[in-house]
This record gives C-alpha cells, structure tokens and sequence, in this order.
C-alpha cells in the first residue's frame, strides 16, 4: 500500500484569459479557474500507480481562494481525498512560499511514499515548485518525468531532457515532477464524478501548520504583465477550394517578392 | 568586486552568459562547471576570472549540493545559468536551501539597487511579466537567445579550482541515456515553415503537408501533441513554449487549434497563414490569413495550383 501526495494549483485557465485591447493588461478579474494541465498529468500517474500497487492519493492544494469545486475533476479522475490550505496571506505568495507551505502540509500528513508534482503551473509557469519542495523535505527530486515504474523500494524514472531520455534508479519517498508527455488523463465517467462528491475535502489552516514568518514572505515580487501583441491581418480567404487555393498561391508568391 | 556564478552544464551559449554578467556590472565571474567541459581560453575572452570545476553524476539533487557549497563561500549576488531542464531543478533546489529567490526563462534581467529585475513570459506564454527578485544571491535562468556576447578587451587567464563529489550513498544512479533521433534541422532560422497539428487523423496523412513544404521550400514543423504524445515527428520539430520559438517569413499552421503555448512560439513570424475546418479554433485570431475548410480536401487542391504556377513560370 503506497501513500501518495499529489500537489495540484488553482490556476488561471490561459486559454479563455483576454486582455485590454488598450492597456495590453490581461482581464485577472474575469479570469477562469481550474487545475494546470501537468497536474492533471500527475493526478493520472497516481491514479495508475495506485491501481498496480494499492494506495491511498491525497491532493495537495495550497492557494490565497482556493475554491473545493476546481478539485472535482481531479477527485473524479481518482484522488481518495484532499486537503487545502486556502488563505488570503498567500495573496502575493512566490514559489518559496509554496514550496514551504506544501512541505508543512506534506510533514503534517506524514511523508508518503511519493509526492508527484505538475512540471509547471498552467499560469505562473516558474518552474520551481517540484525541486524546493524536495529540498525543504531533504529528498530527491526528478523533474520532467515521462514514464514511472516501481521495483521494490525504488522507482525507475525516465526523464526527458533537452538530448533525449535519462533512465534513474531514486530511492523512496522522492518527489517526481511530471510533463504532458507521461500520460493521457481519463475524462471521468459520470458515475466516477458522482462518487467524487462523497469524497473528503478538508480544510487545513496555515496557522496549524506552524510556519515561521520569513518561511511565508515572498522574495519576489510580480510587476507590471503585459500581453505580446502581434498585429496580424485576420483575413478570411472565401470563394470555393480552388478559388481559396489560388489566393493563397498569389499570397505566397507575393511573401516571396517581398522578402527578395 | 561583485561576484556572479555562472553555472555552465553546457558550454553552448557561455559567451552570452559571460557578457550579460558584465553589462550588469558583475566583476568576479566564477563559472561552475563540469570538469570534462572547461574551456579555459573561451572563458577568459569574454571575461572570466575564476572556473570552479566539479566532478559529479550529472544528477541535479547532487550537483544541487555543490552549487549550494560554492554560493555559500562565494556570496553571489547573482547566479546565473541557462534556461534548460537540469539548470531550473538545480537552480530550485539550491535557492531554497539558501532561503533564495530564483527565476527561470528571462528574457531581460537588470540590477536596481537591491533588487534584480527580470522579465519572463507568463500565462502559457502569450504574456510578458515584470517580476522583481529581492535578497542576495538571486538565481536567475536566461533564455540563450535573448541576450548577446560581446568578447572583453581586458581578457586575462582565469584560475582553475576544482571540487569532488562522489555521492556516498548514491539514493540516485543512472542508469542509461537514450540519445533522441534529431531532424538535423534547426527550425529556429527557417525561412518558411509549415506545421501539423491534431486536425491530421493518422501519421502517413503528415504527407500531404510535406508534399507543401517540398514544393515551399518550407521545414516541417508541428504542435506539442504530435511530437510529445503521437511522437509521429521527433521533439525538435515542436514549436511552442516548451518547444522552439521561430521567425520565419513565412508559416503555415495546418490543421493546429492554436493554443496560447504553440502561439507564443510563432508571435515573430512575419505572415501567418491558417488552415482549420473549425472558425472558432483560436488560430485563426493569430493569423494574417485564414482558410476555413477541411485540410483533406484543401491541401491537394492547393498543391495542385502550385504546381500548376511553377509550371508556367517554368514555360
């Protein structure tokens, strides 16, 4: 039976967020919210780890408005339970923050077997959650996993690195974080959504978790964010295939003149 | 003399690194290097005073250790590296130990005062963050191709130290490297570039887009799940966040939905052309021109005409 620790962020959805044709400033405040698509990818493998082995899976969620429902996909999928620690302290929070913070929660709920991370979050995109999360706990990390295998008391991980594929033996408990390419999540089936909501969600506070003041501050601080404009033409080609096709010849031909 | 360690796992872009740091102002360059990869005349053209190099399994939670130990002696204010898998999980874990702030990806960093300013992309990337690092040692990976080299006039001879670790009781071994197939193509400098998306429904069907490319003088590129899930193109063919960034001339997204990640990565080509059966798919907010139909039966259309104009210009 393996305990295992998924951590999982509330993030902005990029792909529905718009911006002020204007100021350029991305609209946060109409901004939709879900879990990022590497944690997703974490939840899975755990989901498929459990099956070969037995276990028990816990979200972790760590956030300054974390709402339970954006765990319901991830519940369906098939996490057992999780915890939140919701606080609006974690308002400007900055992955030293987090990192801190998951790693109370984690010691708090007892070091499990292993904890799985997203690469990267959907929205912040830094990249650093995973590796100071396993050093605040003093254990091995792995980053950019695309296949877990367990063989008594160690996991095999493949990583993908900029040159190709790196084959580790690590030692347990260890902190893996995951990529898209590791799996495929299931779109949970209505009776796996059904059984989610009978599943525990519960409420940690930040004071429980004894946290000193410097472990809560964050050391950096975000600015201004602005989107990349590009100004393209947004024509619409019409007429019938061979119409369109002989447009986009001329468009091409023309690509090619200008740039002589 | 204020101290920057630049950590070099690969000795590629090192003359970017080297020249960043010192239109920072940082004088005492420390490169932290593997030992099989010093190159002691190339550092010290762009400036390098010192290279400490080290002897350990390419394993970040162990090189992590080393950089920890050097940070600790050095007192950096700033540590830099580039922007790649093993320097992210390096950097995270040494700056947590030392209570650090880090950044990854920049593509512009300055120092004002006591804070280092860095911007990075955000938001699946179609964004750009100012975000402002405080405490001293910043940790901060670069994008290489965001940043120039420039050789020092006043270049001198750096001194080398070296440092040995040989994990003890070795809790992670490697224990095999499978080198990926590359295309031998660098997509990055492509003057025309055509890409794949999901809208192909099987491998072999990619031929009708290499048949356009054939006759566009054009590279083949595609979207993250083509390479990373289907694996029917090898990885660097994969434009986007993750993937390359490219600025050809010309590029042609085929049957791609044009999601925030793939767009970022071709915001500086010069005309986009879209090809998706769908009028809502996002691409074709991205693009110069957009063809509404179903690629099947758009492309040997399309291919049909050109080859009909290269005829005649041909006659």
């Amino acid at each position: 039976m393996l305990n295992i620790h998924v951590c999982v962020k509330q993030s902005i959805d990029v792909n529905t967020l718009e911006f002020d044709p204007d100021t350029l400033r991305p609209l946060v405040e109409n901004a939709e919210y879900r879990i990022g698509d590497t944690d997703l990818n974490a939840v899975e493998e755990a989901v498929r780890i459990k099956e070969k082995m037995g276990g028990k899976i816990s979200l972790l969620c760590v956030g300054s408005d974390v709402r339970p429902a954006v765990l319901r996909e991830a519940m369906a999928i098939g996490a057992d339970d999780a915890y939140i620690v919701s606080d609006p302290l974690l308002r400007n929070a900055d992955q030293w923050v987090y990192a801190n913070v998951l790693a109370a929660l984690s010691k708090r709920l007892g070091i499990p077997d292993i904890i799985l991370c997203g690469e990267s979050s959907l929205d912040d995109g830094a990249y650093q959650v995973g590796p100071r999360l396993a050093e605040e706990l003093g254990l091995p990390s792995m980053t950019h996993a695309v296949k877990i295998e367990f063989r008594d008391g160690v996991i095999i991980v493949e990583r993908a690195v900029e040159d190709g594929v790196e084959v580790l033996e690590v030692g347990l408990p260890a902190v893996v974080s995951v990529g898209l390419e590791i799996n495929t999540p299931r779109l949970p089936s209505l009776l796996m959504i059904r059984a989610a909501s009978r599943k525990p969600i519960n409420f940690v506070s930040i004071q429980e978790l004894g946290l000193t003041s410097d472990k809560l501050t964050s050391l950096s601080r975000m600015g201004e964010v602005k989107a990349v404009k590009t100004q393209r033409k947004n024509i619409v080609l019409t007429g019938s295939l061979e119409e369109i096709a002989s447009k986009v010849a001329s468009i091409i031909r023309s690509e090619a003149v200008m740039n002589k | 003399m204020i101290t920057a360690i630049i950590f070099m796992d690969d000795w590629t872009f090192v003359h970017e690194l080297l020249s960043t740091c010192r239109a920072l102002g940082l004088d005492n360059l420390v490169i932290f290097s593997p030992d099989e990869l010093v190159d002691v005349e190339k550092a010290g053209t762009y400036g390098a005073s010192e290279i400490i190099s080290y002897r350990s399994p390419p394993i970040p939670t162990y090189v992590s250790r080393l950089l920890f130990q050097v940070v600790s002696e050095r007192h950096p204010r700033l540590v830099v590296g580039l922007a790649r898998k093993n320097v992210r999980e390096v950097f995270g874990r040494a700056a947590q130990r030392l209570g650090a702030a880090c950044a990854n990806n920049c593509i512009d960093i300055e120092i004002a005062g006591d804070i280092i300013r860095i911007r990075r992309p955000v938001l699946g990337g179609g964004y750009v963050a100012v975000q402002e690092l405080a405490g001293s040692p910043v940790f901060a990976t670069l994008q290489p191709d965001a940043f120039k080299s420039s050789p020092n006039s006043s270049a001198k001879k750096p001194v080398v130290t070296s440092i040995d670790m040989t994990p003890k009781n070795g809790l992670i071994k490697i224990i095999d490297k499978r080198l990926t197939e590359k295309s031998g193509v660098d997509l990055s400098v492509a003057e025309r570039v055509v890409a794949v998306g999901r809208g192909f429904r099987k491998k072999e069907d990619l031929g009708l887009a290499e048949e356009l490319a054939g006759l566009l003088g054009a590279e083949i590129g595609c979207s993250r799940p083509i390479s990373s899930d289907l694996k029917w193109l090898p990885e660097d063919r994969h434009i986007g966040l993750s993937g390359k960034w490219i600025r050809p001339k010309l590029y042609i997204a085929i049957g791609i939905s044009g999601q925030i990640q793939h767009v970022v990565g071709v915001k500086k080509a010069k005309t986009i052309l879209a090809i998706n059966n769908d009028p809502n798919s996002p691409i074709h907010r991205e693009a110069d021109y957009s063809v509404i139909a179903d690629l099947y039966e758009f492309l040997p259309v399309l291919v049909r005409r050109l080859r009909e104009g290269m005829g005649k210009e041909r006659g």
